[in-house]
């Protein structure tokens, strides 16, 4: 089984050439993702999501402007350092092209001088989290298509009268006689043994590593509960009042039909240590959760999200959270709003600018305007996005694996039926 | 009365004041970013597309829209009567008629399909003799100065002190220096949606040919997630129940999670999915709480038939007449309330993982736009059917958001 996997970097753009690379960005890739002659997204079948952001109103920890910067993320199958490798092989006079408006760009880039600016600049995410895990990007448009023919089979030969096992037995037939579906009468793959192996030997490290030092993480966490509600009383004496903003440049490229795309970056709150600190506790107990928990396609009662991430950037000044989500920002805010309006307090509550909480958990997200102005207010465009199946939500993208995994697996009555209401 | 965004301006708000009302209620130029996202969001596009609209389709005569005005009598000669009263004092107060919208009384509150309407209505809380219902909303999702289902206070618009010399508005709560202009007022959604009648139901009967097991009155059932009579699918799913007819007392999880009865896609189960709309029912009427609608729609033009008969709307060549039905909704966050509504539910092909099944009756035209086939289908034991929807009946004719103000923000903006 192939594992999807994060590249995020955040370089320095050299000032004076930021209009250019602006209009190298907007104009000459942006305007067709597919076959610009810089990075053409149909040559690269492996990546799930890509984005370039310029990142031209970040804030150093002083309040003072941070220096223009270019965030990079790129969601891909397979292992990182291969694909990277690939990546900047096949891709190298596009990359060039991009990143010679950036600091420490070698000025003749060989691979070796590539790859080592890369590696150099790269962010690593401190929470990374993937919806449909396993799931690649070839096998995601071929089970849709897989998908879309078994319905029209079914419009054209209407079984309403049938057993269900008939209808099964039909299905299964029209898949195996059609050439162009018999791939799937083979079972997905499935993670190798030694993955469940390590995987699962983790799990048990962690909670052993738990038990055994559980006294001193029960002392840990309540001198770090009242320090943060120390911090918290601290800050919510001086919440500087934002304004409400419509961001043009945001708003142009949001709302698109059925996917969006969310880059939100704000400063660290002081001291600079704790916030830091504490974001990393936070994400770290997360992505535990993401791995061992949040399995299934649902984050925390969020059902919409395909990946997200944060990075730390700006000489780890600055917090930012970037997601691919499903459906329009009003939704997505409401839902983060409903069923996750504590856990953002406790992760965008380290950025300045947060809104009044109160005992940590309350208020701040829970006050639903507010809390949208916010993250308007942090929102910042992207230049560059792409999804490799911008007509999927997750829930498609769940719903088709199962009818894909369903023609070769037995089935039950119960199983048998749950499995025709796929369709 | 209710006032536009440039009626704000025209009647010489102060520029602070008018960038305080919700952001969804701005206005610019059509091809501005906000006015394109707007579009694209509410799926005003291709058929709907503001080039098609009757009114308010182009940027002068938008800017042209000040005031929305709705009269109401008890019949059609106190109406006009009260219309002409008006019309002399447009004179007077200088002020110019550029639309006008008649309205038709429909026999048993039907729209002009033959569908019952204005059954599901949210009620207020404290102003309905129930409480504590599902269907009991928190009034500040309705009005403005209330508190809303967020148990907070809804964002008001504002006017600084200084432009309230009369001491006219109230105070506004957390602003200092301010006063409020929302409190007790709203805002209106107004969109002209006309219906083609003949094409409706000729697209349902070819449809009932596709399928097995139904008539045209049982599928534009399913479409609808009502029987034209009003009862609810979800209760009599085979046979319509007249008893029923104004029924609003059900919800869907228990008694038909996978839309056996009432297909997830129904205009109604899809417009307010109430228990269903994700696993945990609690959790899910809280959600849906937040999406409400307080709708108000009247409907125009004359009907196509009287007592709207299924063979005669068939037989009966189409008379080019206009008709259709002016929404209202009234809602006190647009981009909460209807904006979602919409976007999320009505127009998206994907809702509840669907796929490419967007509101058969309103016709979404973003799936058109991206080049799919749209379908509409009904679960059932043991496998679903599936009709192609290959078009749309109701299109788009105007469509403009107004605020709704209270009689003392009234007196305020007479005061300016
Ligand atoms: C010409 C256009 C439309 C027609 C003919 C129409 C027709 C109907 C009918 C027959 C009902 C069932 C009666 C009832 O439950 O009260 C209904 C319910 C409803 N409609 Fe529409 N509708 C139209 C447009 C819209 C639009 C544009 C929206 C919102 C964006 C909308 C939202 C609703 C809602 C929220 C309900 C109540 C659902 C419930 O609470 O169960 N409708 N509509």
């Amino acid at each position: 089984m192939i594992f999807q996997s994060f590249f995020t970097t955040v370089s320095n753009i050299k000032p004076d050439k930021l209009a250019e690379l602006r209009h190298l960005l907007d104009n000459d890739i942006n305007a067709d993702l597919s076959n610009n002659k810089y990075i053409p997204f149909s040559k690269l079948p492996n990546v799930h999501y890509c984005r370039w952001c310029i990142v031209d109103s970040a804030k150093n920890a002083d309040g003072s402007d941070a220096p223009p910067m270019l965030l990079f993320q790129i969601i891909f199958d397979g292992k990182r350092e291969a694909f990277i490798k690939g990546f900047l092989q096949d891709f190298a006079s596009g990359i060039d092209k991009i990143y010679q408006y950036c600091e420490d760009y070698p000025t003749q880039p060989t691979y070796e001088s590539r790859y080592s600016y890369f590696r150099k600049f790269r962010r690593k995410e401190p929470l990374a989290w993937t919806a449909v895990r396993g799931g690649t990007v070839e096998q995601i448009l071929k089970e849709e298509k897989l998908r879309r023919g078994i319905e029209v089979f079914l419009d054209k030969n209407p079984m309403q009268q049938e057993q269900p096992e008939t209808i099964q037995q039909r299905i299964k037939a029209f898949v195996s006689n059609t050439p162009e579906y018999q791939w799937a009468m083979t079972p997905p793959s499935k993670p190798s043994v030694v993955w469940k192996l390590a995987y699962y030997s983790k799990l048990v490290l962690l909670i052993l590593c738990g038990i055994v030092l559980s006294p001193l993480i029960l002392v840990f966490a309540i001198f770090w509960v009242l320090l943060l509600l120390y911090y918290e009383k601290q800050d919510n004496k001086h919440i500087m009042p934002l304004k409400r903003e419509l961001k043009p440049e945001v708003l142009k490229r949001e709302d698109l039909l059925r996917q969006n795309q969310l880059t939100e970056y704000g400063t660290f709150k002081g001291p600079h240590w704790f916030r830091y600190t504490n974001i990393h506790i936070l994400l770290f107990v997360s992505s535990i959760l993401g791995k061992y928990k949040s399995t299934k396609g649902n984050l925390g009662g969020i059902e919409t999200i395909h990946f997200v991430s944060w990075a730390i950037f700006n000489k780890n000044q600055n917090l930012s959270f970037l997601s691919n989500y499903d459906g329009g920002w009003q939704s997505y805010l409401s839902e983060f709003i409903d069923f996750a309006a504590s856990v953002m307090n406790l992760t965008f509550g380290n950025i300045k600018g947060y809104p009044k909480t109160r005992w940590l958990l309350k208020e701040g997200a829970h006050e639903e305007q507010n809390f949208k102005m916010i993250v308007r207010a942090y929102q910042y465009p992207c230049q560059i996005w792409y999804t490799a199946y911008p007509k999927l939500r997750v829930k498609n993208i769940l719903r088709n694996a199962a009818i894909r995994k369903g023609l070769s697996r037995k089935m039950n009555t119960q199983q048998l039926q749950n499995w025709l209401k796929l369709f | 009365m209710s006032i536009s965004y440039y009626g704000l301006q025209a009647l010489k708000l102060s520029a602070e004041s008018v960038y305080s009302f919700d952001l969804d209620f701005h206005e610019e130029g059509f091809a501005s970013p906000i006015m394109q996202n707007r579009l694209r969001t509410l799926g005003d596009i291709g058929t709907n597309a503001p080039e098609n609209w009757e009114w308010g389709g182009n940027d002068t005569d938008r800017a042209n829209i000040h005031l929305l005005l709705m009269l109401f009598a008890k019949d059609d000669a106190n109406l006009k009567q009260l219309c002409e009263t008006f019309e002399k004092d447009f004179v007077t107060y200088q002020l110019e008629q550029v639309h006008e919208f008649f309205t038709s009384k429909m026999p048993d509150a039907k729209e002009h399909f033959g569908f019952r309407d204005s059954i599901a209505q949210p009620e207020i809380e404290g102003y309905s003799k129930k409480n504590a219902s599902e269907n009991v909303i928190k009034a500040g999702e309705f009005i403005l100065g209330y508190s809303n289902e967020y148990n907070i206070l809804p964002e008001s618009p504002y006017a600084p002190e200084t432009e309230d010399k009369k001491n006219i508005l109230p105070t506004i709560a957390n602003k200092k220096g301010y006063k409020d202009i929302g409190k007790n007022g709203t805002y209106v959604v107004f969109r002209q949606l006309e219906q083609d009648v003949k094409g409706f139901w000729s697209f349902i009967k070819k449809a009932t040919q596709e399928v097995n097991g139904y008539d045209l009155e049982r599928l534009g059932a399913k479409i609808v997630g009502r029987w034209r009579s009003g009862a609810p699918i979800t209760k009599c799913p085979i046979h319509d129940n007249p008893d029923l007819a104004q029924d609003n007392d059900f919800n869907y999880a228990e008694t038909d999670t996978d839309g056996m009865k009432c297909p997830i896609g129904a205009h109604i189960r899809r417009s307010n999915p109430r228990d269903a709309f994700m696993k945990e029912a609690k959790k899910s009427i809280l959600f849906a709480r937040k999406h409400r609608l307080m709708r108000r729609g009247r409907s125009y033009g004359k009907l196509f038939v009287e007592n709207f008969d299924l063979n005669e709307i068939l037989t009966k060549p189409d008379d080019g007449v206009k008709r259709g039905l002016y929404f209202l909704a009234v809602n006190a966050n647009l981009g909460r309330q209807f904006n979602f509504i919409q976007q999320a539910w009505i127009n998206d092909g994907a809702f509840q993982g669907l796929s490419h099944e967007p509101d058969v009756l309103l016709g979404s035209q973003t799936e058109v736009a991206e080049g799919e086939k749209t379908y509409f289908s009904m679960p059932q034991m043991p496998i679903r059917q599936r009709i192609e929807t290959p078009q749309a009946y109701i299109h788009v004719r105007g469509s403009m958001n107004f605020f709704l103000p209270s009689m003392r923000t009234l007196q305020w903006i007479a005061n300016l």
